[in-house]
């Protein structure tokens, strides 16, 4: 009886879980996993099913952030055992991107948003990770610091850094590609 | 404090906590630097909101099949955080202390509960009691004899049929907020007849004189169906999901600065008006430049069912567009019928810029009937309720140049308006001055008293000489003369 009464709990939260943040998890893998879509669906598909397994009761109060720290686990797991994380090395990320511009996307005519976004794979790992969980995935600092692990004094100053060094970047590249009006 | 502090940060992206906030802002007030540094950081911020991409990949069917089908074999319940901070075990005989006590906790609950249960007489332990068992273990009834229930007529209050006339106040003029930052629009119905509906409504009742009886809940009677919501001052959204409002970005000028005394030494040459256009030329209405914009939706202080909807778009107030008073812009918000049920414009105002500002913007207002009741707070990814798109606009950030922001997407988080930002509160509470005073319907519990407590919870403690004082005093004027 009561298993039967928690499988209906836990198949309505999986229904309303999938609905709620399907695409954003996607999203938030793949960012994790080099743009690997494929992989990142694989990935969320194991934090679904995984979600299964959690104690409705407990997990509803802040899915959202179970749900991130599944996922960020999951996908951390995937690198692991493909021996392609490095965690906090950021030389060795910022070396292997190309810090200039590309010149066939600094056109004149380019789009504000596409470069600062462009801008920000020019960050490093973490803070790249905080920008995107607030911005495209909407999710609070306290829910930030849930699913990184970070404090959320931590968060802030993350944010604060990244915010900052997006200013400076594009501050640098108008000073260089002034936009003609 | 430096201006460099990531509290600056955090404020800016609302993650400070209320306390904070109130001295971040007082800090912040008065520094100019702050005030800069404030600015730059809200670009980037808005910039990256707007560019932010949708995520829109979903899993294959396969993948959505396995999801939604319940895993075979046991259930463990695991929270499966690992990042959770481990708990310390506690040192020494603590946890045996705790063992004990909870112990005999129990034991004392347990033994209140048997003695109170002995010795009580009451109707349940009686019936209890005399309720046999059969042998199956069966509940059997009772030897007594049921008497069947007597419906008691409750004596209830004379329903009053008629609406109890307004006292005789001569109707003064109604105040206009002149003195409010904000100028709501207002309607075509006069106010001097609404000041007197509006005292009607909330009249409390006398103390020898029968309970009138309350209006309906107008949440109920907007959500009972499209139909009522209409008929209510409500447009449907299954009929009319798309809503537009006129901008006139010239209205957003501000007026030219008048010169005392009758005449000047040199008086300034007059422009001559711009010649007009041949019968066969074309004339371009030139596009209206947007700086930026944004949606805020909270639930609505006088019908918590409801939502409002604040969309404030940013635009320069000496652009092409606002050259001529001919120029006009609409501005498309359409509902989502999924999310919304229906929806009426409360209040459009154009801002023009204050002293040292270039930047005029235009607030729109709509109250929002949900569909399927409130949202749930705890979902933070919110749901969208309206889509807002303004044809012919094109959209220039002051600092850093052309970005592309075709469409602005409301998303209802099921913020409340108690948690909302003090400029919200404080425009909720003119909107809502300006809704009584133009005597609207459906209001819900909007009065005086409510418009006086968003003023007074945005006005914090500023000054009482400020615009927000003046405007408290305005509303109090204004409830002193209705007489309520």
């Amino acid at each position: 009886m009561s298993g039967q009464h928690e499988n209906n709990d836990a198949s309505m939260l999986v229904k309303e879980a999938l609905d709620l943040y399907e695409s954003s998890l996607i999203a938030y893998a793949a960012s994790l996993l080099n743009g690997d879509i494929d992989r990142a669906r694989d990935v969320v598909q194991d934090t679904f099913l995984k979600l299964w397994l959690a104690d409705p009761e407990k997990v509803r109060e802040n899915v959202k952030a179970w749900l991130y720290t599944v996922c960020r686990n999951r996908a951390f797991d995937v690198l692991r055992k493909e021996q392609r994380l490095d965690l906090g090395n950021d030389e060795i990320i910022t070396e292997h991107r190309d810090w200039r511009p590309d010149p066939s996307q600094s056109s004149d005519t380019h789009e504000l948003c596409d470069r600062i976004w462009q801008l920000v794979e020019h960050l490093s790992a973490n803070q790249q990770e905080v920008l995107r969980l607030k911005y495209i995935h909407d999710c609070s600092y306290k829910d930030i610091a849930a699913a990184t692990g970070l404090s959320v004094g931590n968060v802030g100053f993350l944010m604060h850094v990244a915010i900052r060094k997006l200013r400076d970047l594009l501050s640098k590249e108008l000073s260089e590609h002034p936009h003609a009006p | 404090m430096n201006p460099d502090h990531p509290d600056l940060t955090t404020y800016a992206l609302g993650e400070l906590p209320p306390g904070q906030e109130r001295e971040m802002r007082a800090w912040i007030a008065s520094n100019p630097e702050a005030q800069a540094e404030l600015a730059g950081i809200e670009q980037i911020s808005d910039s990256l909101h707007h560019g932010a991409p949708v995520p829109v990949e979903k899993l294959t069917v396969q993948q959505r099949q396995a999801v939604l089908t319940p895993p075979k074999g046991p259930r463990i319940h695991t929270p499966m955080m690992p990042r959770q901070p481990l708990v310390r075990r506690q040192p020494g005989f603590a946890p045996f202390f705790a063992g004990v006590m909870k112990i005999a906790a129990v034991l004392a609950v347990g033994g209140a509960a048997f003695l109170l249960g002995r010795h009580s007489g009451g109707p349940a332990h009686t019936d209890i009691a005399r309720t046999g068992m059969d042998a199956q273990g069966a509940l059997t009834p009772s030897a007594r004899p049921m008497v069947p229930l007597k419906s008691t007529p409750v004596k209830t209050a004379p329903v009053v049929a008629e609406v109890v006339p307004a006292a005789p106040v001569a109707p003064a003029p109604a105040p206009k907020p002149a003195a409010a930052p904000v100028v709501t629009t207002p309607a075509a119905t006069p106010v001097v007849a609404k000041v007197a509906a509006a005292s009607e409504a909330p009249k409390p009742a006398a103390a020898a004189t029968p309970a009138p009886v309350p209006a309906p809940s107008p949440a109920v009677a907007a959500t009972a169906g499209s139909a009522s919501a209409d008929a209510r001052g409500y447009t449907a959204v299954s009929r009319e999901p798309v809503a537009r409002i006129t901008i006139r970005p010239h209205e957003t000028r501000p007026a030219p600065v008048k010169i005392k005394g009758d005449a000047l030494a040199s008086p300034p040459a007059k422009v001559p008006p711009p010649p007009p256009p041949a019968a066969n030329e074309k004339t371009r209405t030139p596009d209206l430049a947007i700086q930026s914009w944004k949606t805020e939706v909270a639930t609505c202080p006088w019908n918590p069912a409801h939502r409002l909807m604040r969309v404030v778009l940013q635009l320069p107030a000496d652009q092409p567009a606002s050259t001529s008073p001919a120029n006009a812009y609409g501005v498309q918000v359409s509902f989502d019928k999924l999310a919304v049920r229906g929806y009426r414009l409360l209040s459009q105002t154009h801002v023009a810029p204050q002293a040292g500002s270039s930047t005029a913007a235009h607030v729109a207002w709509y109250e929002i009937v949900p569909n399927g009741g409130t949202v749930d707070v705890n979902r933070e990814a919110g749901r969208i309720v309206a889509t807002i798109t303004v044809p012919g606009a094109r959209f220039n950030s002051q600092t850093v140049g052309p970005f592309d922001s075709s469409k602005l997407l409301a998303l209802d988080r099921g913020s409340k308006w108690e948690n909302a930002r003090e400029d919200f509160l404080f425009e909720t509470s003119i909107v809502g001055f300006g809704l009584l005073l133009r005597g609207e319907e459906n209001l819900g519990t909007l009065n005086h008293e409510l418009v006086l407590k968003l003023a007074r919870q945005a006005q914090g403690d500023k000054e009482l000489d400020g615009e927000r004082g003046k405007f408290i005093r305005l509303v109090q004027e204004a409830k002193r003369m209705t007489g309520i």
